[in-house]
């Protein structure tokens, strides 16, 4: 009784955890690999290790943080750290599954390099502080703040470029 | 948010994702129910030095490979996640290692205690109790959290990192095991929410605010308590902590009620508040640094990726300079890489208008880029092997890569005081790789080879080139 107590307490955990962060989780992946399917495995691999490892965590952005630290080493370590790399066009996959709208932004946010692609995500959408941003990406404060206004003026020069209306 | 921003609301995962996902790592747990987290962190060691000992032999041989084997893969929190007892049990103990954490020799200090009803949001707390289904705090059922007694047990400088140890005596250690308990046992959780760290230089007193990572060590939980182990990271403090004199940490804990949250503040219970001082000489290293300009020359061919395209491109190394500086520590030789100075062009626009990004964000940040936790990073690798050795196209990884700052690459080599005169016998050399794409398809690649448009489901293999051989020098 006492174990399906236990199980039944971390399967409830388990469902807070997926629905909480797997919409986080697929973008920041989706920011770096080239395929939904690939997205995908890399949330599931970062859960997996929040399973294996059992961090402790001091609140829920302590466990936010870690999970996005975790899907951004992910990406970084299957990408380009492993020998084998498989890729599928990005653009049939996401507009069927995503709306023009977001095809558009992926598609821009693409041609940044990537890590000025986390720091975009994390400062604009996830709304981090700079200081936060720089935390999560293991750099210093200064060097967040310049890569977040290179990035700025990339898609500006992106977006005016493709005629498309100043957003930014 | 801007509106650009908001493409990303449509971008969520689907309901079969989720509950595949869901699915999946209930029946994770159940599986791994027998191995718990209190095995958890000897479960990775082992695996570590399973890999570790393959790629070991084939470096350097079986008996120079079974001297560095148990060291292999150290870093000081998971060597201080089990507590000397544990350590010497499980043979996982390593003298030098040893050494220093006695060398801290921390005393404790204060510790006083405000429990809820005394907090100025008490009414607050009692509030989110009740909404979570629990009641009201009473002083009958938690009075017991007043009387935990915190004990420094153990403290290890490493250069970067203080990672500490406190031991919190009470009677009710079972409490502390949140993942078994039952639902009718209280269940409480602890971590360090705040730090300061006080030490005297020059004269001066320097007050600094840490952070610090912190959780119960699942494998400490005992009826007589559990051990809360913390990590303060020194990369950010204004000063360098001094190498000698005391230093006094102050540390807030707080106790959380698990049943109404473990992790945010409304499940406050308890702030225990607790000091305890260090030797500030621990963190001394073991003799001066080293610091040398490595040039390196020639060219490589790296492999880039912009647009979503990979590309490779021949690179001229000539006038670029890295920094290497070695910090001989009792807990190991830290190699530390920076690039110091590169050449114009690096900085310059890239190299093919199509692919945004410039030579800097390129080039030195692949080679010197970061974030990875297991040993290595992208493209960049460090080995450590026997001078000579032959067989060095086979990557070991000589201990933990710590890069918490940007453009800098630090590997901590597991060699200890004592393994000094050995080492220095034996000859080592520190080789530099770099990793890039030689086949696609199957078919070999020339330098200049960029990913067709729209190519799908190809496979990539990579081949590591060495950029350079530096000699290890021993003091």
């Amino acid at each position: 009784m006492e174990q399906r107590d236990k199980q039944a307490k971390r399967d409830r955990e388990i469902v807070r955890i997926v629905e909480t962060y797997s919409d986080m989780l697929l973008r920041i992946a989706l920011n770096r690999v080239n395929s939904i399917a690939e997205a995908e495995d890399v949330v599931q691999s970062t859960f997996e290790r929040l399973i294996r490892r059992q961090p402790h965590f001091a609140d829920r952005e302590h466990e936010k943080a870690w999970l996005i630290k975790t899907a951004i080493r992910i990406c970084i370590d299957e990408a380009r750290k492993t020998s084998k790399r498989a890729e599928a066009p990005l653009n049939e996959e996401i507009t069927a599954a995503y709306s023009e709208e977001s095809y558009e932004l992926l598609d821009t946010i693409r041609r940044l390099p990537e890590r000025d692609r986390d720091a975009v995500y994390l400062y604009y959408y996830e709304e981090y502080a700079v200081k936060d941003v720089a935390k999560l990406l293991g750099e210093r404060e200064g060097t967040t703040r310049s890569r977040l206004s290179r990035a700025r003026q990339k898609l500006k020069a992106i977006m005016e470029g493709e005629n498309n209306e100043q957003v930014l | 948010m801007n509106r650009f921003y908001k493409g990303y609301d449509d971008i969520t995962a689907s309901d079969t994702f989720k509950s595949r996902m869901v699915r999946t790592l209930q029946s994770k747990t159940k599986e791994e129910t027998a191995a718990k987290s209190v095995r958890l962190p000897i479960k990775r060691r082992t695996l570590a030095n399973l890999i570790a000992a393959a790629i070991l032999v084939l470096a350097i041989g079986t008996a120079a490979a079974a001297t560095i084997i148990a060291k292999n893969y150290y870093s000081p929190d998971m060597y201080m996640m089990q507590d000397k007892e544990q350590r010497e049990q499980n043979q996982n103990a390593i003298p030098d290692i040893e050494n220093a954490i006695a060398s801290a020799k921390p005393v404790g200090g204060e510790t006083s205690v405000v429990m809820l009803p005394e907090m100025e949001d008490a009414d607050v707390l009692n509030e989110w109790r009740q909404k979570k289904g629990q009641p009201v705090y009473s002083e009958e059922d938690w009075a017991w959290i007043r009387e935990i007694r915190p004990e420094i047990e153990e403290v290890l400088v490493d250069g970067s990192t203080i990672v500490f140890n406190v031991r919190l005596n009470t009677d009710h250690g079972k409490s502390f095991d949140v993942w078994n308990a039952a639902d009718d046992e209280q269940q409480i959780d602890a971590a360090c929410d705040e730090a300061t760290i006080t030490f005297t230089k020059d004269g001066r007193t320097i007050d600094e605010f840490v952070s610090a990572g912190t959780g119960i060590n699942p494998g400490s939980i005992s009826e007589d308590g559990a051990t809360l182990g913390s990590e303060i990271d020194m990369y950010d403090l204004s000063e360098p902590l001094p190498t000698e004199g005391t230093v006094h940490v102050v540390m807030t804990i707080g106790v959380r009620d698990a049943k109404v949250d473990d992790m945010a503040d409304i499940g406050l219970l308890a702030k225990i508040t607790y000091s305890f001082d260090f030797d500030a000489s621990a963190g001394a290293d073991v003799a001066a640094p080293i610091v040398t300009e490595r040039p390196l020359s020639g060219s490589v061919v790296l492999t880039g990726r912009a647009n979503g395209r990979d590309f490779n491109k021949r690179v001229s190394l000539d006038g670029v300079v890295l920094e290497e500086t070695l910090n001989f520590r009792k807990t190991g030789i830290y190699v530390t890489y920076r690039v110091k100075s590169a050449p114009e062009e690096w900085y310059r626009a890239p190299y093919e208008p199509e692919l945004p990004g410039e030579y800097v964000s390129m080039y030195r940040d692949m080679l010197l880029d970061q974030g990875s936790d297991s040993g290595s990073v992208p493209g960049f690798y460090v080995t450590c092997v026997p001078k000579d050795s032959t067989d060095g196209d086979a990557v070991i990884v000589p201990g933990k890569a710590n890069a918490m700052v940007a453009g800098e690459y630090i590997c901590i080599l597991p060699f200890f005081p004592s393994d000094y005169d050995a080492v220095k016998a034996t000859g080592y050399e520190i080789r530099l790789y770099y990793q890039c794409v030689s086949e696609f398809n199957g078919e070999p690649v020339g330098e200049d080879w960029i990913l067709p448009k729209g190519a799908d489901g190809y496979d990539l293999d990579t081949i590591r080139q060495p950029i350079a051989t530096f000699d290890l020098i021993m003091p």
